[in-house]
């Protein structure tokens, strides 16, 4: 027996309005033996939400710059910025992307970034306990995470979207052991990207005799004419010149911390927009 | 909450049905992307609705624990909210990996082998890309308490995070 027929649904094309298989009769499976469907089309949609990050020195707040910034690029850190959905129709989002664009980023940006999701309509509402890490939350268009029952958001959902940058602080190389003159260049290569700022020369261990500028340049500390050098921070390639040889069998050694001067990446919201039929689309069924 | 917005309840809006209408999977013409088992449809009708949650481990900011080389560390996550557990991910940043134990504080019940070797992180679960689904939803009380044991394989400070995929009903807690 057909349902009672409502402004936002219309007769089932397949049964006709009868709800049940004409051949077996069983329940109608499109219309769910109600002889009504909605009368709403499921529209692929996309919200891409560009994220930007850029961080000056270890252990601060990340400062963000966002030249130019499109209305969905949001901030990180401890300023998360409302994401509002630019529609006014009910949405069901599958998230399953995230790609990193920027070439400064060594690797998969989402290992440098963390996440998180919460819902502030009619309420907070998170959707996780911490911010997570990036590949734990989003595959990419050829492996998608699969959710097994999608976040489904109704009419003018807020969300927030925070991110965090993740550093590796404390990481140690040992580039030579100083064998006394003539030897006054140490060189070797760090695991990339280093942080800007956070490279630490000592020699022997303990005792601080350099580091790096934030702009590529390795200078002592104090300034002085103890040592010079460079260091790339995306691959890690670190040089080391004394004025004067060091100590024989003083150890030569840098800590740093790993973590990306500036993360780029892009997270892709993909889903279902709920679209009324059309007049004609509706002509267009009922003639089947 | 609209429930004409939930495709999944919709027989597929007239489509033809995916190669997956049997596990109920919105997974297009791919196959699935994990050799492990997925909840069936039938189990998953329970939590029809509810909304998917994350339940990091740590359960506190940062949301991520820090070893140092070689070293063991122990902490207790507590889980907010009532939870239906579906899959869990982790991720280290050290190549070596780490060892991990785990065990459930309300029903004093470890969750591996506490006799015999320990389980390597990697073997407790996927990524996003590449998920590690349960065979069976597993409920989790709102309070719930995870004692979590990590030993550092490597040489160098270790960071990772275990994350625990599921469901929970509307209202944190409920």
């Amino acid at each position: 027996m057909a349902a009672r027929k409502t402004s936002s649904s219309m007769i089932c094309p397949i049964c006709r309005g009868e709800g049940q298989n004409l051949k077996n009769g069983q329940p109608c499976g499109p219309c769910n033996g109600s002889g009504q469907i909605a009368g709403e089309f499921p529209f692929p949609y996309s919200l891409p939400i560009n994220l930007a990050v850029t961080q000056v020195a270890p252990g601060t707040t990340p400062a963000l710059v966002v030249p130019g910034a499109p209305a969905n690029v949001f901030q990180s850190g401890l300023n998360p910025v409302t994401l509002r959905l630019p529609t006014d129709g009910p949405f069901k989002w599958v998230f399953n992307l995230i790609n990193a664009m920027s070439p400064t980023v060594i690797g998969d940006a989402s290992r440098w970034l963390q996440l998180k999701l919460t819902d502030l309509s009619g309420g907070e509402w998170p959707f996780m306990s911490a911010p997570i890490f990036a590949n734990l939350f989003a595959g990419d268009a050829q492996l998608p995470f699969p959710q097994l029952e999608p976040l489904e958001f109704g009419e003018k959902t807020n969300l927030q979207l925070e991110g965090y940058p993740v550093n590796y602080p404390g990481t140690v190389l040992e580039i030579g052991v100083a064998p006394g003159a003539p030897t006054v260049t140490f060189a070797g290569v760090l695991n990339g990207p280093v942080l800007p700022g956070s490279v630490v020369i000592t020699d022997p261990p303990g005792i601080v005799i350099g580091g790096d500028d934030g702009n590529g340049a390795i200078a002592t500390v104090p300034p002085g004419a103890g040592i010079t050098g460079t260091i790339n921070y995306t691959t890690g390639a670190i040089s080391v010149t004394y004025a004067v040889a060091p100590a024989a069998g003083n150890l030569i050694t840098v800590t740093y911390t790993q973590g990306c001067a500036r993360i780029d990446a892009q997270l892709v919201l993909n889903g279902f927009y709920l679209r009324p039929f059309s007049e004609a689309e509706k002509a267009q069924i009922a003639q089947r | 909450m609209d429930p004409r917005t939930n495709l999944w309840t919709r027989q597929n809006c007239g489509a033809p049905p995916g190669r997956h209408g049997s596990l109920g999977l919105w997974m297009g013409a791919r196959k699935l992307i994990t050799s492990a088992f997925v909840p069936d449809r039938w189990q998953r009708r329970g939590v029809l609705g509810w909304r998917p949650y994350w339940l990091s481990i740590p359960s506190q900011r940062p949301g991520y624990w820090q070893v140092g080389p070689q070293d063991t560390l122990e902490f207790e996550a507590v889980c907010p909210v009532n939870l239906v557990v579906a899959g869990i991910m982790q991720f280290c940043n050290q190549p070596e990996g780490a060892l991990v134990e785990l065990y459930d504080v309300e029903n004093d019940q470890a969750l591996i082998n506490p006799g015999g070797p320990s389980l390597r992180l990697a073997n407790l679960g996927g990524d996003a890309k590449h998920p590690f689904f349960l065979k069976r939803l597993h409920p989790m009380n709102a309070g719930n308490s995870i004692l979590v044991d990590i030993a550092n394989l490597s040489t160098r400070t270790n960071t990772g995070q275990i994350v625990v995929y599921g469901f929970t009903p509307l209202f944190p807690g409920a």
